[in-house]
């Protein structure tokens, strides 16, 4: 008898438990999404104005540039190369997922496109499309919550994303999103034969009212020893006044 | 010497044949000069363009850039330091040039024309291409200003004339975008399609900074006193690095070339192989009409060696017939040609730039080809009909005598 | 036919003016095959290295992938090669087909990266129409699925030999990007630059995988009849209609060939020169052999035969020694083609003492053109007959008497 009640009460347990897992799976598969829309949040902002240094090593060989940018939400952004001298003065604008180039000493814009997008940015190790990478992550894949994973000691969400149209840079990519600051402190970039090919680290940030921005970004070639970029930013101002003819070809052009 | 008379009067004996029989001769011996001398003039030709536009009488680069050539990497460009200019410095070395080639895309709208840019040393250029020379509108280059000088072709592709506006975006030795608008100065024709069409001029300078190439250069060209020595020269410098010193008698078109020369040499034995055949044939036939005769002649005490002399010195006679004949018209064409140049700039409108030929080939005949085409018509016709005359002269007397 | 009857018995009558005669034809028009082959040979050489690698006889692209030049752009492909294999299938002047992916990779031994051109070939099919098989010089040709070949020269420069791993890096057609890894299996060396420095051949349906496509950029073609390509491209274009293009070898390549062009009208001027002292060798023997005959013409005429007899029995005759000579020297030339054509003449010693960068084998294999030899015989036997028969009529309008003296 006692054998009896004994089951019924594992088989209730275990249904129960069996429901909540399934409840908390179902808040689980959301919260993949939903992190990713927190993720946005910290990185997407209304307009921001910064000032960047890039480290570049190409198989040892290192340069540094410095650049002044704004940006609009995802869709404007322009830059303008203050340093070297040999760079002082080339600009870029982006509007949606077209992107123009402006170099000074020619007083004439190049609209980049074509097979001219693939090619490398400036000699590092990203191209001009995967800068001009427009669209939300959402929309390009799909998006897995794996678990919990540390990295450099610090608890993340670990997410896989699986390309599901073909126009992506990337087919897979993993992310490691910091549990307290929503930051993707690591990204790990997959070709389609799923050998790694990038991977990139925000290793600083900065707290600006309620964002968490990131100030420093590598991102290393594992194809190739020696080689990655580093990305600075500096003197960050968030949601400030910016004229919107600052994203147009005119400012572009401008002497 | 009373042989050589009675040959001589045998040629008169039937003159149209005779003459008839040189004639193969004649006219084999004219195509041989005739050839030859296009060939030279075509090899001296391609030289010429080859050390005035391309490499100079010694081209150095790195290794590297030589192995890349193709790819026109500017990255493996040399360092023009003082020490490599001290190791230059060579007694029989007139001038070293140094240059900077790039590969860009031009246009207006979209940067879809491909073309060739040099970066030079206006100066120095002109005693190596004699470029100034061959500019047909505007000016040339002047070291000190923003100007380029672009060729005739190009210029129609890109639509631009003298005082419009060049704009050159392209990248870096490391990648970088750059760029830079330049007047044109001048527009220039070579006469070589390829070059005309694709290739364009810049001061040295104005490259260096253009592509991040400050104190390099992607090759140095080098004008010596005397070109045959270019290869010793060659062989003597000795430079501290990796580095690729090639004489332009290595450029590989012209071995390319030089080799296909030779094939050509095939050809012309060939041709005078049929050539001095047809002399034997009439040698043959000669010899079975004059039968009787033959017999007579041994019959009164003549022997074969003295036959065979006549026949034999008969057929040298015609020989020597043809091949004056044949030495005078092709030496006079290929002298002829020598001054007045043939043009070839119809054939050249589509040459590529890997290919400098042209425009005006000027043929080379040298008293070596004209010498030895006669002598060669002589001694083959003499050869080949030698053979066949002592065959058939060893007769009996009396058996000639019964033919009919 | 008495006439036809006379004309033969006299032809073997007088055996040793019709040898000689014969003789002068055949020598005349054996160097006139032998010439021809040659100069295929040469042909052959210069567009060899093309032809055994790079294009093959005739390509065919999508419609607009040619204006792309230099580009080998991924959106503008064959989407279904079957389509074309169909229609083409009946031309009996194509010995081989095969499918060809080119695409802009780089290769990436961990250290350095260099950009090439990445092939994806089909091994059956390739043999057929390319001689990339016999070039390798170490290691094998593509076994396995994950096996390239690659320049001997490129292996050089990037520290790669047989067995060593590489990665192969490209954007499929939709941009993404991919990196795969192959293992060397065969260093190939074929004189071609572009194939022994800048490229890397692997296995057609990986480079597919690769490239995330199911089409190929081209179709490489080899035919039979290397002088008929024009002809050859305008059938085939009609059969596959307006979504492709054809190109012959040439087309392709023009740079290379303005120097053929040049060496064209070179060769057409010696083969002019040859035929003309063939021609005139033939003139004088044959001329040499009817003016001695005159004498025989007057008598004829007095033994009552007519003029126009007369005139038939030498053209006869002529035609004749025309047929031997020139049999004879077809067989001649001929025999001495082959000869070219097996062996070929090995002329690469002549250029061990130059230091060449691209050590090419310099060997012309000759190649003959039988309709040139059909030619060259009807030449022969026409030109025999035209020359008999001028002498001839001049000499039956003369007097028996006249005739009779002529010397």
């Amino acid at each position: 008898m006692i054998t009896m009640i004994k089951k019924m009460k594992i088989t209730v347990i275990s249904k129960f438990l069996l429901a909540l897992s399934s409840i908390i799976s179902l808040s689980l598969a959301q919260t993949a999404e939903e992190i990713i829309e927190r993720v946005d949040n910290n990185v997407v902002v209304k307009t921001t104005r910064y000032r960047a240094k890039m480290l570049i090593s190409l198989g040892g060989k290192i340069r540094e540039k410095e650049f002044i940018g704004y940006t609009r939400g995802k869709e404007y952004s322009y830059m303008e190369f203050v340093s070297p001298a040999r760079d002082k003065g080339t600009r870029f604008l982006k509007i949606g997922d077209e992107m123009w180039m402006y170099i000074h000493a020619v007083e004439k814009s190049t609209k980049i496109a074509g097979h001219m997008l693939r090619q490398s940015m400036m000699g590092s190790d990203f191209s001009y499309d995967d800068v001009a990478e427009n669209e939300k992550l959402q929309d390009l894949y799909e998006i897995e919550f794996i678990g919990i994973d540390s990295v450099e000691e610090k608890e993340c969400y670990k997410l896989e994303l699986t390309a599901k149209v073909p126009e992506v840079n990337y087919f897979f990519k993993k992310m490691w999103v910091d549990k307290k600051t929503y930051i993707p402190v690591k990204a790990e970039l997959y070709a389609k034969s799923g050998k790694l090919m990038k991977e990139i680290n925000i290793t600083d940030f900065q707290k600006i009212g309620k964002r968490n921005y990131p100030t420093k970004i590598i991102m290393i070639n594992k194809l190739r020893k020696d080689t990655f970029t580093e990305l600075i930013l500096e003197e960050i101002k968030l949601d400030i006044e910016i004229p919107s003819k600052v994203f147009t070809k005119a400012y572009l052009e401008r002497k | 010497m009373y042989l050589l008379k009675l040959a001589y009067r045998n040629f008169f004996r039937n003159t149209r044949r005779s003459i008839i029989s040189g004639i193969s001769v004649a006219i084999a011996i004219t195509v041989i000069i005739f050839a030859q001398s296009y060939m030279r003039g075509v090899i001296e030709n391609i030289s010429e363009n080859i050390v005035r536009l391309i490499s100079g009488h010694i081209r150095i680069t790195t290794k590297e850039y030589e192995r890349r050539e193709r790819m026109i990497p500017l990255s493996e460009a040399l360092d023009l330091t003082p020490e490599l200019y001290d190791e230059l410095n060579h007694e029989e070395i007139l001038m070293v040039s140094p240059r900077i080639k790039f590969g860009v895309l031009l246009g207006e709208e979209e940067l879809n024309i491909p073309a060739l840019g040099y970066a030079i040393d206006p100066d120095k250029e002109t005693h190596i291409s004699g470029l100034d020379k061959r500019i047909v509108e505007g000016s040339y280059l002047d070291a000190s200003s923003n100007g380029a000088i672009i060729g005739n072709e190009l210029a129609k592709r890109l639509d631009l004339g003298v005082g419009d506006t060049l704009t050159i975006i392209t990248r870096t030795a490391y990648d970088s975008p750059t760029g830079i608008n330049l007047l044109v100065k001048g527009i220039f024709s070579i006469g070589i399609g390829g070059m005309d069409r694709s290739v364009f001029y810049i001061p040295f300078n104005v490259g260096q900074k253009l592509l991040d190439l400050e104190g390099r250069a992607t090759e140095l060209v080098i004008i010596v006193k005397d070109p045959n020595k270019a290869i010793n020269i060659a062989r003597e410098i000795r430079l501290r690095g990796d580095y690729s010193i090639v004489p332009f008698q290595y450029n590989p078109i012209l071995k390319y070339i030089n080799t296909f020369s030779f094939v050509y040499s095939i050809f012309y034995a060939i041709i005078l192989i049929v050539a001095c055949s047809t002399i034997a044939n009439t040698m043959i036939m000669v010899v079975f009409e004059r039968t009787k005769e033959i017999g007579m002649m041994k019959a009164m005490g003549l022997n074969n060696l003295s036959v065979v002399g006549l026949l034999t010195l008969e057929a040298g006679i015609i020989g020597f017939v043809g091949s004056s004949l044949g030495t005078v018209i092709g030496g006079i064409l290929s002298y002829w040609l020598k001054y007045q140049g043939v043009d070839m700039s119809m054939m050249s409108s589509s040459t590529s730039a890997d290919m400098p030929f042209g425009p005006i080939i000027y043929f080379s005949p040298t008293p070596m080809i004209i010498i030895t085409g006669f002598l060669f018509g002589l001694l083959a016709t003499i050869i080949v009909a030698f053979l066949p005359i002592t065959r058939i002269t060893k007769l009996e007397p009396a058996k000639a005598l019964k033919t009919i | 036919m008495r006439v036809l009857n006379l004309a033969w018995r006299n032809v073997f009558r007088h055996r040793r003016r019709t040898i000689i005669t014969a003789a002068a034809i055949s020598v005349g028009l054996a160097v006139m095959i032998y010439m021809d082959t040659m100069m295929n040979g040469l042909d052959n050489l210069a567009a060899g290295n093309i032809i055994n690698f790079e294009t093959s006889h005739l390509e065919i692209f999508a419609k607009g992938y040619y204006r792309e030049e230099g580009l080998f752009p991924l959106d503008t492909i064959i989407e279904n090669p079957e389509f074309i294999l169909q229609r083409i299938a009946k031309i009996k002047t194509i010995k081989g087909v095969t499918p060809r992916i080119k695409f802009q990779c780089r290769i990436n031994n961990g250290i350095d990266e260099l950009p090439v051109l990445g092939i994806g070939i089909d091994i059956e099919k390739e043999s057929k129409v390319f001689e990339t098989a016999n070039t390798v010089v170490r290691g094998e040709y593509l076994k396995n699925p994950d096996d390239i070949l690659i320049g001997k020269d490129l292996a050089k420069d990037m520290d790669l030999d047989v067995g060593s791993f590489l990665t192969i890096i490209t954007r499929d057609r939709y941009g993404t990007y991919e990196a795969y890894d192959f293992t060397v299996s065969g260093l190939i060396n074929t004189g071609h630059p572009l194939l022994d420095r800048n490229a890397a051949l692997m296995h057609i349906n990986i480079a597919q995988r690769l490239l995330s496509m199911y089409g190929i950029t081209e179709l490489c073609i080899k035919t039979r009849d290397d002088n008929k390509l024009v002809q050859l491209k305008n059938e085939i274009a009609g059969k596959i209609g307006k979504n492709f293009e054809v190109y012959t070898y040439k087309e392709l390549n023009a740079g290379i060939f303005e120097i053929s062009g040049m060496k064209r009208s070179g060769q057409f001027m010696l083969a002019l020169v040859v035929v003309i002292i063939a021609a005139v060798g033939i003139i004088n023997t044959m001329l040499m052999a009817v003016m001695e005959r005159i004498p025989e013409i007057g008598m004829l005429k007095a033994m009552g035969f007519g003029n126009y007899n007369i005139v038939k029995m030498f053209i006869y005759e002529g035609g004749f020694i025309g047929i031997f000579g020139s049999l004879f020297g077809c067989f001649l030339g001929l025999l001495a083609s082959f000869h070219l054509v097996y062996y070929g003449l090995d002329l690469s010693h002549m250029l061990e003492n130059i230091d060449i960068i691209y050590p090419i084998k310099f060997i012309i294999k000759g190649e003959i053109n039988y309709m040139i030899v059909l030619g060259v015989f009807i030449f022969g036997v026409v030109v025999s007959v035209i020359v008999t028969l001028w002498p001839v009529r001049k000499a039956t309008k003369l007097e028996p008497v006249e005739a009779l003296r002529h010397v």
